[in-house]
């Protein structure tokens, strides 16, 4: 292969550093003092080092990070696992046979992904009134979960229609029933499409802002995302303090990415492009 | 003769029996699997959606009530300037932040498809916003968009640039909301076209090698035609996210900010109408009128790609 061009480095660099300057922002204020990031982190006539900010983050007296981040990781995986497995079934199914309203099933999954969320917040959440699940992280799991469904199963549908079809007939003539051959045939070959959903899925439900707010009013249930908007309040803004939680807030989903995408690229790219 | 005729239907017959049966079990597998997503997208988005289009065809009674006034809403919807404001600010902030976030998109993608060094880094950090919570996201550009004490202000002035309020004045609230959705979306839509990419023969660049093709020619004759599935599947998500933008608006400019006018996109008028005028009725006619503005585009999308996507 060629070598790269310099200027190709110049433009990864350039990129790269736009892209990262906020979070070096971020990180600058979290680990200095309010007095001296409140007219600009970049300011360094005066540096002294801290970890105060995060402490007491961790500690809010109102909304503590600490207790946010177990709420959302509480939520999180089983949101994620819902999601995988039911849309990979479903997917199965999409892929694997022909059955009546299949595509009315495609057409409504394709209709609900260009919906946007924000418009059914109001029924939504009579509906959930009615089932008694405003308040409940039982209900919130359910809605990031179904909201979840329908672009994993188009992506699911696309990598297993990429499997060839003699690893199925193969497993249907050693007498594998259907459920066996989704099982022990499909899924092992499907790891890194599997992967690639529980990412995405884990960092969305993550970063879900909409839906918490709306069905959880407990304050001992808050995720990450409602705990932000209160802890920056409304008049006085203790950038250092709300920095710290924005990257309290980061943590999870980026070890998730950085140690998954080897996985979670490959997954991508079958899901993602073919048919 | 007759026998043999009757033998054979008799067989036929205990075929289709046999296979029917099959069928059934094969079918009752298949519902089986879907069932679960069936009953939850049901519940959960179809219900709503369609109470969401009955609401638009009511107007907003007493005690919660919804009395049916047919197509009073949409009579009303026809008038609305600030409706209209709205749909002109989200075509703008699609025109603007659709075709510069594909092209770097795609410049990213190039990067690292190449054997440029350093790819696992570079990919982690256009990906970083892409895993942060949009909340976080629109406080710190909020922090540099700030028009006495923000970065890019404090850099202009090094240059006797004396820079307005971004996100407050009405020039370039807008823009300036679109370039944060730029910076934020770049991480997947380079994934999915760094995935296409990759998926492009070695061999054709060589048969163009020998050929004696240029790289301007190797590339819009087979780079980019190989590419169209990807950047198709692409360019229909982000105008569809462009056209539904809501977090970034309302976090970046509140009810109080002098440009709010100007970057009040339509799920955002919508919001406004259902929580804070409590207006849920016309507030549905106004998602009814987008869904099918998003259903046009699409559509309109799926008919030109015949012209220019080619599947192998």
């Amino acid at each position: 292969m060629k070598k790269p061009r310099f200027s190709a480095y110049i433009i990864a660099w350039l990129i790269g550093v736009i892209w990262i300057l906020p979070f070096m922002g971020l990180f600058a204020a979290s680990i200095r003092p309010y007095e001296e990031v409140v007219y600009g982190w970049w300011r360094l006539d005066k540096l002294s080092i801290t970890l105060k900010s995060y402490l007491e983050a961790l500690d809010h007296p109102t909304s503590p990070m600490s207790k946010a981040v177990f709420n959302s990781v509480i939520i999180s995986i089983p949101t994620t696992i819902l999601v995988v497995t039911a849309a990979s079934l479903a997917a199965y199914a999409l892929a694997m046979y022909k059955f009546g309203f299949k595509n009315l099933l495609l057409f409504v999954i394709i209709f609900i992904l260009a919906v946007p969320v924000t418009s059914i917040i109001p029924p939504l959440f009579f509906q959930m009134h009615r089932l008694r699940l405003i308040n409940t992280r039982a209900g919130l799991i359910l809605v990031n979960a179904t909201w979840g469904l329908p672009w994993s199963i188009l992506f699911f549908k696309n990598f297993f229609l990429s499997i060839p079809k003699n690893f199925v007939e193969s497993g249907r003539i050693d007498g594998a029933s259907d459920f066996a051959i989704y099982g022990l045939i499909i899924l092992p070959i499907a790891k890194s499409a599997l992967i690639s959903v529980a990412v995405l899925e884990f960092v969305w439900t993550w970063n879900s802002f909409l839906f918490p707010l709306i069905l959880l009013h407990n304050s001992d249930l808050w995720t990450v995302t409602q705990c932000i908007p209160v802890i920056k309040g409304v008049f006085h803004i203790d950038w250092s303090l709300v920095s710290a939680a924005a990257l309290i807030a980061m943590i999870f989903p980026l070890i998730i990415f950085i140690f998954l995408q080897k996985y979670y690229l490959k997954g991508i790219m079958v899901g993602a492009i073919k048919g | 003769m007759e026998r043999e005729v009757k033998g054979s239907t008799k067989v036929l017959g205990i075929t289709k029996k046999k296979k029917f049966r099959k069928n059934i079990s094969k079918y009752a597998w298949a519902y089986f699997m879907i069932a679960p997503t069936m009953i939850g997208l049901f519940i959960l988005n179809i219900w709503p959606i369609i109470q969401t289009i009955y609401l638009s065809f009511c107007s907003s009674g007493d005690f919660g009530k919804f009395i049916w006034t047919g197509a009073a809403n949409y009579a009303r919807m026809a008038a609305d300037i600030t409706l209209r404001q709205a749909t002109i600010n989200t075509f703008l902030f699609t025109i603007f932040s659709v075709p510069f976030g594909i092209c770097l998109s795609l410049l990213a993608a190039q990067l690292l498809n190449s054997n440029i060094r350093g790819k696992t880094i570079y990919r982690t950090i256009y990906f970083l916003p892409c895993v942060s919570a949009p909340a976080a996201i629109a406080m710190v550009w909020r922090w540099l968009y700030n028009g006495d004490f923000g970065l890019i202000n404090h850099i202009l002035s090094v240059f006797g640039i004396d820079g307005p309020g971004w996100n407050t004045d009405p020039r370039f609230a807008l823009m300036s909301i679109a370039v944060v959705a730029i910076w934020s979306s770049i991480g997947y839509n380079m994934i999915i076209l760094l995935a296409g990419l990759q998926t492009i023969p070695k061999v054709y660049y060589d048969a163009a090698d020998i050929d004696g093709a240029g790289p301007f020619r190797k590339y819009f004759s087979i780079t980019l035609p190989l590419l169209s599935p990807a950047l198709f599947f692409v360019i229909i998500l982000s105008i569809m996210r462009a056209l539904r933008q809501f977090d970034l608006v309302y976090m970046m400019t509140s009810e109080q900010n002098p440009a709010i006018i100007q970057t009040r996109t339509v799920v955002h008028y919508f919001f406004k109408q259902a929580f804070d005028l409590f207006n849920q009725a016309y507030a549905s006619v106004v998602i009814v009128f987008l869904l099918v503005i998003i259903m046009i585009v699409t559509l309109f999308q799926f008919m030109i790609q015949k012209k220019w996507v080619h599947y192998s």
